[in-house]
């Protein structure tokens, strides 16, 4: 047994044997006052809690048993059964072996092969006789001439000299008493109940002790106690240090441990991994992918992932739901998915991590995703949104429908999910504790649902500062690292567009003053030093300068109320050790409210950094000596591959250079010659030894540059400087390693040559008119596609990703064709593509890619592409985007 | 359904012979909650400030480890601060998840009052106010202003949206 249901077992334990014992005393309660029907309701309830764990946990006795007594139970409540001293006798009966049922299973794990059919017959022809007359005459029956007990002795005693012989014992038998004869094991056996029966009397106290069940209002109650001690504590320790009384001195360090001891452990009771809910999910999905037929690999990830008691209580329903849901609507037959290509056993991943000082909760498929059609048509017929409403609804907004109240897709209503607990159920619960739950689908792909917990009680690691007189934390988790740059380094901070900016080791990282965004009071006296706190949050990297950094701590996150939690500034209040409020600075939603300010103003710093900035680890560079000593680099993605060539292979035409590649003869390109750089090529100096060539295909040519040596691969790391050229084949400067390396623009530079010319051939001639929206994150492709595309004649709308496209295609009517990139942060080519055709079904969406699939292109496709180029293809996409513009 | 609960004490209150009623002052106005709204009363404590949080918002207290904002009542209903700054009180009270303290100049006594003095907002009343306001007790020297909580509490969301 994993360690898991080990656990799950436990609780139930616990809690059965807590339930059975509290129904033996209401029992006896009842019995004096029949008409008591609170009680008897308490009673029902217990049962049927008992019933309901015992087949959850598949103990098909307990499971038995429990239902008769529940449905006779019901027969009491409805009034048609009047419940008699013999009814009375039969269900003590009933618990009593219930209770050595569950002993049984903490001894040994299960239930034991107990006799219950006497029992069960006794009971059921109570329920029988209800069930058929409405009305009973338990009398009548005869059950009272019974001895119950005596009954169940001797089916105990039965049992165990014949069945379990047959059954389970005998391994044991034969294992540790071999020699026996068959004969005598018939002695040994009625032994073995009897120890069972020890060892189980004296392992429950163990659980009974070690256990205490607290509510968690007396625990919220002893941490508030617990606050107002830290803080008596606090003024003890400042007097004592006005005092300078030795005596006092210790006793208050000795209070001050004591406490902090104190207020850790009574915080410690509260969290729990979310791993003790979790494990519950395994049996779960197990059970159900099992009823369904489906084949289902449930993967579990951050179990430890702390998360207070009382949210755990209130998300485990709601996650629940959304698993059964996954199961049940998200999830193929093993039949569908293979012939929808898939691995026949479908992936259901849960995972939990902190994020954004929440705690995000994923639950997630790789099944058929949501139908956005038919939640379309399911949300127009039930009158949610009209038809004209819904036209201008992204995908993950018609997704976001599926938590509409009222609202269900499901064809059929079947028993796992359906039952009028719908998504809104969900939505609403995990609100209700201050969470958000967002979903995101993709047709054939899979579901996403994502929870975000707040941490509420959850203690993080906080980083203390201090700025306008006041006290902030920082969650430790969005803490990069921290800079003091003292007076003589001041001019480090770089103004650029009205925004501050930071080099840091190459990277230009915005700056944000502290003070100044809150609007603080500033420090009017002369600083001689900056402290910059460096933060990351969802992939943005910011500096914030605060005034003072304080201390790193331990700090309890407490949300703040319903109106101020919606300024994002703010992650939440802490209490500092003094007993004063602090307020948690929300490093992400801090970023965004200053950058969506800066966004109403005339610079955008979105912008300017990413005109600064190349995406430094999107773009690697293969860099190589030219002959002028230096180091230049061309863009891998560029480059077909590296060859080394005989120079005695080398042939003449003209001018010209050429070598015999691949069944044909490429033309060798100059580099120095066509850049007029100082120094000579290996192409012309006398040197020996092999000749290091870059290939790289320009429409679908091979060209060969020439260079000294090739010296490495690298990242680049720092922004694409493009102020720097100072002439045509180049593209621009960046760091790499502290080294500056100017890049070539190998088109260009195949352009300016004879050979050249005559590949592009005709490509001047290709005049276009017309507006085209042109995405993509990268610099380099962005400046290289936008040359190429106004050089035709073309009026070009330039946009870094996905979302920024689609808010330029829907500010420019005009736009005739769209050239979009795949592989974009945000929203994706694919994604950004669906989006078009849902509000744009016409509109010519030409994809390119460095290399292309057939898959892609069948993707591709089905998102909407119209078609799905090579990149670097100059010619491909100028004739295509003339089709299109025609 | 904390707050349909709460919701219904005011009318509770309302719906009997008298009120008994938390009654404050605020600059020379005369007004009231149910008591029973009321959590408790507190002198004044060391206020956080929340930066860029709306006016009203005085800021934060700690209330023996629990967080608790406190609302301003006269900057909410458009009249001056105060000028010495330290004499107000706090009136704690619990809505929903949150608990609030409403910042009002003088605390007066618990008050039974007859609701046959009640009438509903007058029409002439201040419209910085009105939005504020459940009705008026008419006493006999004076008028006393009672005050909804679940307007006052709301309305800071719905500013927000704005």
């Amino acid at each position: 047994m994993s360690d898991a249901q080990q656990a799950i077992l436990q609780e139930f334990l616990v809690e059965s044997f807590e339930n059975l014992s509290s129904i033996n005393d209401d029992l006896a309660v009842f019995e004096r006052n029949p008409d008591d029907s609170e009680l008897l309701n308490a009673i029902y309830r217990k049962i049927h809690t008992l019933k309901g764990s015992a087949s959850f946990l598949g103990l098909a006795k307990l499971q038995e048993i429990t239902h008769t007594v529940e449905s006779i139970l019901d027969f009491v409540r409805d009034g048609t059964l009047k419940i008699t001293t013999d009814i009375f006798d039969l269900f003590l009966e009933s618990f009593d072996l219930c209770l050595i049922l569950l002993k049984d299973i903490e001894a040994s794990g299960s239930e034991g092969d107990h006799d219950i059919s006497s029992l069960m017959s006794r009971l059921n022809k109570v329920q029988e006789v209800n069930l058929i007359a409405g009305e009973v005459l338990v009398k009548d029956e005869g059950l009272g001439q019974v001895d119950p007990i005596a009954s169940y002795t001797q089916e105990l005693s039965n049992e165990s000299s014949t069945e379990s012989i047959t059954k389970e014992e005998p391994t044991q038998v034969a294992e540790n008493v071999v020699p026996l004869p068959k004969k005598n094991s018939n002695e040994v056996k009625p032994q073995a109940p009897a120890q069972a029966g020890e060892k189980s009397a004296a392992a429950r106290p163990q659980i009974a002790d070690s256990i205490v069940r607290v509510n968690v209002n007396l625990l919220d109650k002893i941490m508030n106690v617990v606050g107002e001690l830290v803080i008596t504590r606090n003024q003890i320790l400042q007097y004592s240090k006005v005092k300078d009384d030795s005596d006092l001195n210790r006793y208050a360090q000795q209070l001050n441990t004591i406490t902090t001891e104190l207020q850790t452990d009574i915080m410690t009771t509260r969290m729990q991994p979310v791993g003790s809910v979790f494990n519950k999910f395994e049996r779960i999905v197990r059970d159900l992918s099992r009823s369904q037929g489906k084949k289902v690999r449930l993967n579990i990830v951050g179990q430890e992932t702390e998360l207070d008691k009382t949210l755990l209580e209130v998300i485990k329903d709601p996650m629940t739901h959304l698993i059964r849901n996954s199961l049940d609507h998200g999830l193929e037959s093993p039949q569908g998915r293979e012939a929808a290509g898939k691995n026949p056993e479908g992936l259901l991943e849960i995972k939990a991590y902190h994020e954004g000082g929440q705690v995000i909760i994923e639950i997630s498929d790789d099944g058929a995703g949501i139908n956005s059609e038919r939640v379309k048509a399911k949300a127009i017929e039930k009158g949610i949104l009209t038809q004209e409403e819904i036209a201008n609804y992204t995908k993950s907004k018609i997704h976001s429908l599926i938590f509409h109240p009222g609202f269900s897709t499901a064809e059929q209503v079947t028993n796992i999910s359906g039952r009028g607990v719908g998504m809104d159920v969900v939505k609403s619960n995990i609100e209700k504790i201050g969470g958000e739950v967002d979903v995101e689908s993709k047709e054939g792909k899979g579901t996403t649902f994502r929870l975000k917990i707040p941490l509420t009680l959850a203690i993080v690691p906080a980083l203390v500062i201090e700025s306008g007189e006041e006290t902030f934390a920082i969650h430790q988790k969005n803490l990069v690292e921290l800079v003091m740059l003292e007076s003589e380094d001041f001019h480090k901070i770089e103004k650029l567009h009205g925004r501050e900016f930071f080099r840091l080791r190459g990277e230009l990282i915005p700056i944000v003053r502290l003070n100044e965004v809150l609007k603080l009071d500033k420090n009017e006296e002369e600083v001689y030093f900056l402290n910059i706190i460096v933060l990351k949050a969802e992939g943005k990297t910011y500096g914030l300068i605060v005034d003072n950094i304080l201390d790193t701590q331990e700090i309890v996150v407490k949300p703040l109320d319903r109106a101020l939690k919606s300024m994002s500034y703010y992650a939440g209040s802490t209490i500092m050790g003094d007993g004063r409020v602090a307020l948690i600075i929300d490093a992400f939603g801090f970023y965004n409210q200053v950058d969506s300010k800066d966004a109403d103003s005339s610079a955008d710093m979105t912008d300017v950094i990413q005109a600064q900035k190349v995406d430094y680890d999107s773009i690697e560079v293969v860099l190589f000596n030219l002959g002028d000593g230096r180091t230049y680099g061309i863009p891998l993605s560029l480059i077909s591959r590296l060859e080394e060539f005989d120079p005695g292979q080398i042939e003449w035409a003209g001018e010209q250079s050429l070598i015999r590649y691949r069944g044909s003869s490429m033309p060798l390109l100059n580099i120095e010659a066509i850049l007029s750089l100082r120094g000579k090529s290996r192409l012309e100096s006398a040197e020996q030894g092999k000749l290091n060539c870059i290939v790289t295909a320009v429409n679908g040519v091979n060209f060969g540059f020439v260079v000294q040596e090739i010296i490495d691969i690298a990242f680049s790391e720092t922004a694409l400087e493009t102020e720097t050229i100072d002439r045509s084949g180049l593209l621009g400067t960046i760091y790499i390693n502290d080294k500056l390396i100017t890049l070539l623009d190998i088109y260009k530079m195949v352009a300016s040559t004879e050979v050249g010319k005559k590949v592009f051939g005709g490509e001047i001639d290709i005049r276009l008119k017309g507006k085209v929206l042109v995405v993509d994150d990268s610099p380099l492709y962005r400046r290289v596609q936008e040359d190429m595309l106004r050089e035709a004649g073309l009026d070009v709308i330039m946009a870094h990703n996905g979302e920024e496209g689609l808010i330029a295609f829907k500010q420019n009517e005009d736009i005739q064709a769209i050239i979009t990139d795949i592989e974009m942060p945000m929203l994706n080519g694919y994604e950004f593509s669906e989006e078009i055709r849902s509000i744009n079904k016409s509109v010519p969406i030409i994809a390119v890619s460095t290399k292309v699939g057939d898959k892609d292109r069948e993707t591709g496709l089905s998102a909407g592409f119209s078609y799905h180029l090579e990149k670097l293809n100059k010619r491909e996409v100028l004739e295509t985007l003339g089709k299109c513009l025609s | 359904m904390e707050e349909a609960v709460q919701d219904s004490i005011i009318e509770a209150v309302l719906s009997g012979d008298t009120s008994q009623l938390c009654g404050f002052k605020i600059m020379d106005g005369q007004y009231a909650i149910p008591v029973l709204e009321v959590q408790e009363v507190v002198k004044p404590q060391k206020v956080t400030p929340v930066p860029l949080g709306p006016e009203y918002v005085d800021g934060l207290i700690n209330l023996r480890g629990q967080i608790v904002t406190a609302i301003n009542l006269r900057v909410l209903f458009g009249l001056p601060r105060k000028e010495d700054s330290d004499e107000y009180m706090n009136i704690i009270v619990r809505w929903g998840d949150s608990l609030y303290s409403l910042v009002v100049d003088e605390i007066m006594d618990v008050m039974d009052i007859e609701n046959t003095s009640f009438e509903d907002t007058p029409d002439t009343i201040d419209e910085n106010l009105k939005k504020y306001i459940r009705g008026v007790f008419k006493l006999q020297d004076n008028l006393l202003t009672l005050l909804s909580l679940e307007k006052i509490l709301d309305i800071k969301v719905e500013k927000k949206a704005n």
